[in-house]
C-alpha cells in the first residue's frame, strides 16, 4: 500500500493504477503458474495440449476486449503494431530458443524472479543488459528491411494491421479462428500420442483457464489506463540504459537511446515509464502470490553452476533478440495479436520453431 | 532465501529512489486514464513506438 501511495504521489494517479495492475499481473501469473515457455514445452515434450490451449484462450479473450477499444478510441489508445522485418524473424527465432534454456520468457522471468526463483535472479540482469543492447542496435537491424519488401509485396517493410485491412469484425473472426485452429491442432497432437503410447490424456489444469481470464481482464484495464498494450522488455532495456549511463557511457549519439522519444524516457524517472511501473508491480505481485504457498517458496535450491552459466547466456540472448523482434511473448505475441497486427502471428511461428530446438538443447544440456 | 529476498528488494527500492532523487524530484500528473484523454501515449513500448 505504501508503494502504491508513494508512486501515486511522485508520478501521478495513472502510475499508481499501473502499479496495481502490475501487482495483479504478477499475482495472476505466479498463482496460476501461467507460463508461455512451459506451455510450449509441455506440448513439445509431453504432448500436453492444455498450456497452449490456455494461451489461446488468453489471446482470444484479449482480442475480444481490445479490438473495440482500439477501433472506437483510436485518439487515445494505440495497439502494438510493427512491421514484418528480418529482425522480427531472427529475433523471434532466437528468443524462442533461448527462453527454453532460461526456463522463462519475458513475463516468466520477471514473475519467477519476483517469486524468488534463483535461476531467474541470474537471468534477469542478463535479460536487462541484453534488452538495452538489442534496443541500441534495433534501428540498424530494422534498416535491413523484410521478406515482403524483398519479394516486392511492400515498397518498405511496414506493419500489416488486420483491423485496417479487413475491418474489426472480420479481423476478430480471423484471430479467433486461428486461436481455435492452434488449440485443435495441439489437441490432435495429444490424441495421436495417447493412441500410440496407450497413455491417457493429461487432466485439464483449471489454473490455465482462470489465469487466462484474470490476465485478460488486467490486459484490457492496462489498455484503458496506459493507452497502449501491456509490455515488458522496453522497461527492462530502459533500466539497462540508465545503469549504463550512470556508469559514464554517453548514449546521446545512439540511434535508439539518443533519439526521441527514448532519450526523454532516459532522462525522466523510471516511475514515469509505463512498462517500468508495471514490471515493478509484477515483480512484487509475484512475491506476494508465492508467499501464499510458503513451502514451495522455501524449497527452491540454487542450480548447478553449469545451469546458471547457460541461463545467463540465454538471458542475454533473450533480451537482445526480444528488442529485434519488437518485444517478447507479451509485447509482440500477445500484444501484437490482440492489436490485430500480423507481426504477432509471425512472432509466434518463428518463436515456436526456435522453441523446438531450444527444448532439444535443454535436454542435451540436462537442464531439469 | 528469505535474506536474499530482503536484500534484493532493498537494493531494488534504493535504485528507484536514487533514480528519482538524481533527477531533482520532478512531479507530473497525467490524466488518470488514457481512455478519454485525447492524448495517445508516445514512446515506451516494445513494438518500437
Amino acid at each position: 500500500v505504501a508503494g502504491i501511495l508513494a508512486t501515486t504521489w511522485f508520478a501521478g494517479l495513472r502510475a499508481g493504477f499501473l502499479l496495481i495492475l502490475g501487482l495483479g499481473f504478477g499475482a495472476a501469473l505466479s498463482a496460476a503458474r501461467f507460463g508461455f515457455t512451459t506451455g510450449w514445452r509441455d506440448l513439445l515434450q509431453h504432448k500436453d495440449p492444455w498450456g497452449m490451449t490456455g494461451q489461446m484462450v488468453l489471446i482470444a479473450l484479449c482480442a475480444v476486449l481490445a479490438f473495440p477499444l482500439l477501433v472506437n478510441h483510436s485518439d487515445d489508445i494505440v495497439g502494438a503494431v510493427s512491421p514484418i522485418t528480418w529482425s522480427l524473424l531472427i529475433g523471434a527465432l532466437v528468443f524462442g530458443f533461448s527462453m527454453q534454456l532460461a526456463d522463462g520468457c519475458g513475463s516468466g522471468t520477471l514473475y519467477k524472479a519476483g517469486a524468488s526463483s534463483p535461476i531467474s535472479w541470474v537471468v534477469l540482469p542478463a535479460f536487462i543488459f541484453g534488452s538495452f543492447l538489442g534496443a541500441a542496435h534495433q534501428p540498424a537491424w530494422v534498416a535491413l528491411g523484410g521478406p515482403l519488401e524483398m519479394a516486392g509485396l511492400q515498397a518498405k517493410a511496414a506493419p500489416i494491421d488486420l483491423i485496417d485491412e479487413f475491418g474489426q469484425q472480420t479481423a476478430l473472426m480471423l484471430t479467433l479462428a486461428l486461436c481455435v485452429l492452434i488449440s485443435v491442432v495441439s489437441f490432435l497432437v495429444a490424441i495421436r500420442y495417447t493412441r500410440r503410447t496407450g497413455k491417457s490424456l493429461p487432466k485439464i489444469p483449471q489454473r490455465w483457464f482462470w489465469g487466462a481470464a484474470f490476465i485478460a481482464l488486467l490486459y484490457a484495464a492496462h489498455l484503458i489506463v496506459a493507452g497502449q498494450p501491456w509490455g515488458i522488455v522496453y522497461g527492462l532495456g530502459l533500466w539497462g540504459a540508465k545503469i549504463v549511463s550512470v556508469l559514464g557511457v554517453d548514449l546521446s549519439q545512439n540511434a535508439f537511446w539518443g533519439a526521441w522519444p527514448h532519450n526523454d524516457r532516459l532522462h525522466e524517472p523510471l516511475l514515469w515509464d509505463v512498462t517500468s511501473v508495471t514490471n515493478i508491480g509484477l515483480l512484487y505481485g509475484a512475491l506476494i502470490a508465492s508467499r501464499w504457498n510458503l513451502r514451495r517458496f522455501e524449497s527452491k535450491p540454487w542450480p548447478a553452476a553449469s545451469t546458471l552459466l547457460i541461463s545467463i547466456a540465454a538471458g542475454l540472448l533473450m533480451g537482445y533478440s526480444s528488442r529485434l523482434a519488437f518485444g517478447c511473448n507479451v509485447g509482440a505475441y500477445l500484444g501484437g495479436v490482440a492489436s490485430g497486427s500480423l507481426h504477432g502471428w509471425v512472432w509466434f511461428v518463428f518463436a515456436f520453431i526456435g522453441s523446438i530446438y531450444g527444448v532439444k538443447a535443454r535436454t542435451k544440456a540436462a537442464i531439469t | 532465501m528469505t535474506r536474499g529476498v530482503i536484500i534484493f528488494w532493498c537494493a531494488f527500492l534504493l535504485l528507484i529512489v536514487a533514480d528519482y532523487a538524481s533527477l531533482g524530484h520532478p512531479r507530473r500528473e497525467p490524466a488518470p486514464f488514457a481512455l478519454g484523454s485525447d492524448r495517445p501515449f508516445v514512446g515506451g513500448h516494445c513494438s518500437g513506438r
